[in-house]
């Protein structure tokens, strides 16, 4: 079964970093869509199926924490795994993410394997 | 800047290149030389929790570019140079991001604003370079200078 992502993030070179990265994992990739916020990843996940969603947190608009705060209200996303893609390397942040139902948090730079191994945890 | 956060922050930005770029490094004011002749993206990006400050980068566009190449994995001349501004946004997102737990513990939270960009010419970066809170090093034989201060 391959898989659909939706990576979120306002750097277009994170974005096209994390697509190349997700091809390299040896997971069946589906389709990978992108979105540079928040709010344009929330439109996104209202007309596309996505498995997973790999998000930073510091972006303009609307950033990560409102993002997983927005979906965790909505009974069609709320299941919909996150995976925090961040610079933010706080014990107590991680702590809060994860408390809000964030799967994973994944520190950049990151390595395919690491992107592998949290895909493969969450989805098997 | 004292001299041990200027190791620090030194340590910080060698480790980052080299993890995020594949870029080595050398010593903090390598370069005392250089002749500033290139045009340069300036990033600044700021940080508040337990303690505010201001983190600055500046680098030669051409590095900008293949620090872009090397992150993508493509040569420097397919398209590297649209994805320069970006990739020195995120080098100074991931250094602050390091930088502040490197100085404070990871205990705390730090909100860090998103990177603002400009241009600078040689004029303004030989300036900046006289500055005591800037740490000047060569990275592929190009010059780099990196600014903090700590408000409180």
């Amino acid at each position: 079964m391959a898989y659909n992502i939706l990576v979120v993030d306002d750097s277009r070179i994170i974005r096209t970093v994390v697509s190349k990265t997700l091809h390299l994992t040896g997971i069946d990739i589906g389709e990978i869509f992108e979105a540079e916020n928040g709010q344009k990843a929330l439109e996104q996940l209202e007309n596309h199926w996505i498995d997973i969603v790999f998000a930073d947190i510091n972006m303009p608009v609307m950033n990560g924490v409102e993002m997983v705060d927005k979906m965790a209200q909505q009974k069609m996303l709320e299941a919909t795994p996150v995976v925090i893609v961040s610079t933010d390397r706080s014990v107590t942040r991680m702590e809060e993410l994860l408390s809000k139902g964030v799967r994973a948090y994944l520190n950049k730079p990151f390595t395919p394997e690491s992107v592998r191994d949290v895909i493969t945890d969450i989805l098997g | 800047m004292n001299n041990n956060t200027k190791d620090v922050v030194w340590k910080v930005v060698k480790d980052v290149l080299e993890r995020f770029a594949f870029m080595f490094a050398d010593d903090p004011n390598s370069g005392e030389d250089t002749d500033w002749t290139d045009e340069y993206l300036h990033a600044v990006i700021s940080f508040n929790g337990a303690s505010r400050g201001r983190l600055s980068m500046a680098a030669p566009i051409s590095l900008c570019t293949e620090l872009a190449a090397n992150v993508l994995g493509i040569n420097p001349e397919e398209n590297a140079d649209e994805m320069a501004s970006d990739a020195l946004r995120e080098l100074i997102n991931i250094v602050c991001g390091e930088l502040v737990v490197a100085l404070f513990g990871n205990e705390m939270i730090f909100d860090l604003t998103v990177p603002t960009l400009d241009h600078i010419d040689s004029k303004r970066c030989r300036t900046l370079s006289a500055d005591p809170n800037q740490l000047r090093f060569l990275v592929d034989g190009a010059p780099i200078l990196v600014g903090l201060s700590i408000m409180e």
